[in-house]
């Protein structure tokens, strides 16, 4: 089959790059600095940037809808995950070691939220608003196994959408939120005394009906 | 569960085949040298886009031309990382099978399950494209068990920036979807296996890391463990 998520997606003329770097610039994800360092020399061919791609902003207003659009998917999760972390560490339902697990994990899926919802203004679209929340949390175990629930979800629903992104830069962004939801997955796995690789070698994905009929019963509205 | 997998379909004659690399003129690679790349620079401090696009990724980093082209290059390049860990793990079941703590014995158990599994499916993919296997020497890492572990968390972690340094340099869906079903479980060993040895799960933070292939073939080289 033809490659069908061409490489001229992002609409990237200066106008709109400096509108998305004023608005993101003071955001803050921590990990910056290290992507910034591994990035190496990134100056070479700045100038070619407006002429290239101008051309095809238009013709391809479809392919980045249609990125937005699994973005804001993707940003509803994230939303339910930093969500049902911070209830769940305001729940105490967790403690010490479990607590600070939580700690981390929600600091980290607030990062994923504030990542792609700069990445949706980016592109030109509406980042959707956090949909309000309710989750049982009865006791600790009820939280441990939401939350591998959550993240297995999470990780699956990244890779239902990675062959219809058509950005290359939107794509390598959410494979590496991907990996990091896949980890955390792992993790509350062998917590519970299940298989850290659930699906066996290759990872099974889910469509995107699917994940939302699973995280239906969390949306109030 | 190997007939599951989508590789399977993978089209070797169409979508991984000579013809599709005849566009590579216009490869995504392209694209983000000419544009991307201006995007970091002008930023300085535009942290989240940095954030959002994976080193590797905005720096092209595919495979040398050794393992072909387009995405039978990449596809080589992973079956040759997927060798190097099917290897390592099947002479350490064989050296430290039983013999390990049980959380680890039971690490050991999966990886060697799963990385036997990737190679498989990767040379059924490739068909008679497929790399052949290189040879080895793990240098005593496979006979002890504190090595052992160190070493896998290593190859783990990794494999997670192997593949994702080359997701944007993939042509077809269809590969990209393989190997996505790939990385998640490489991410698991590795959370798993950090786990073991009291490290972060997510060394990376919020965002994991591509690395190029230029990178992750001299850190292979680094150990040695290819021999012939």
């Amino acid at each position: 089959m033809p490659d069908t998520r061409t490489p001229n997606t992002i609409p990237s003329d200066d106008a709109s790059r400096r509108r998305f770097l004023t608005l993101a610039g003071g955001g803050g994800v921590a990990a910056a600095s290290a992507f910034l360092a591994a990035c190496g020399s990134s100056k070479k061919t700045a100038s070619t940037t407006a002429a290239s791609t101008a051309a095809s902003t238009t013709t391809t207003k479809a392919n980045v809808d249609g990125d937005i659009a699994i973005l804001n998917y993707a940003l509803t999760l994230e939303h339910l995950e930093a969500d049902f972390y911070a209830k769940v560490i305001a729940s105490g339902l967790l403690k010490g070691a479990e607590q600070d697990f939580a700690k981390r994990v929600g600091d980290t899926e607030r990062q994923h939220v504030e990542a792609i919802a700069a990445t949706v203004t980016k592109l030109g679209g509406t980042p959707v608003a956090a949909p309000k929340s309710k989750f049982p949390l009865e006791s600790r175990l009820a939280v441990l196994n939401l939350a591998a629930t959550v993240e297995n979800l999470g990780a699956a629903a990244y890779l239902g959408k990675a062959a219809e992104i058509k950005s290359p830069e939107v794509l390598a962004a959410a494979l590496s939120i991907h990996s990091v939801e896949a980890r955390h997955a792992a993790a509350l796995n062998k917590l519970l005394g299940k298989s850290p690789t659930p699906d066996g070698a290759f990872a099974k994905a889910a469509t995107e009906a699917d994940v939302l009929a699973a995280v239906k019963p969390f949306i109030v509205s | 569960m190997l007939d599951q997998f989508t590789l399977e379909e993978i089209d070797r004659d169409g979508a991984v085949g000579e013809a599709a690399f005849n566009t590579a003129g216009d490869t995504r690679l392209d694209f983000l040298k000419k544009s991307a790349l201006g995007v970091g620079t002008i930023a300085g401090g535009g942290a989240i886009l940095s954030a959002l696009a994976p080193a590797a990724a905005m720096a092209g980093g595919a495979p040398p031309k050794a393992f072909g082209r387009g995405d039978i290059a990449i596809l080589n390049y992973a079956l040759t990382l997927e060798y190097l860990e099917a290897a390592f793990y099947n002479e350490a079941t064989t050296n430290l099978g039983g013999k390990l703590d049980a959380r680890t014995d039971a690490f050991l158990k999966i990886v060697t399950a799963d990385e036997n599994a990737h190679v498989k499916a990767l040379k059924k993919a490739l068909g008679s494209k497929a790399v052949k296997t290189p040879k080895f020497d793990f240098k005593g890492t496979t006979a002890d068990a504190d090595k052992f572990k160190a070493t896998a968390s290593v190859l783990e972690n990794t494999g997670v920036h192997a593949y994702l340094g080359q997701v944007g340099n993939v042509k077809s869906g269809k590969v990209l979807a393989a190997a996505g079903a790939i990385v998640t479980i490489e991410a698991r060993h590795a959370a798993e296996i950090n786990s073991i040895l009291g490290k972060s799960i997510t060394p990376d933070g919020p965002f994991d890391t591509g690395f190029t292939a230029a990178k992750v073939l001299a850190a292979v080289k680094g150990t040695g463990f290819i021999v012939g």
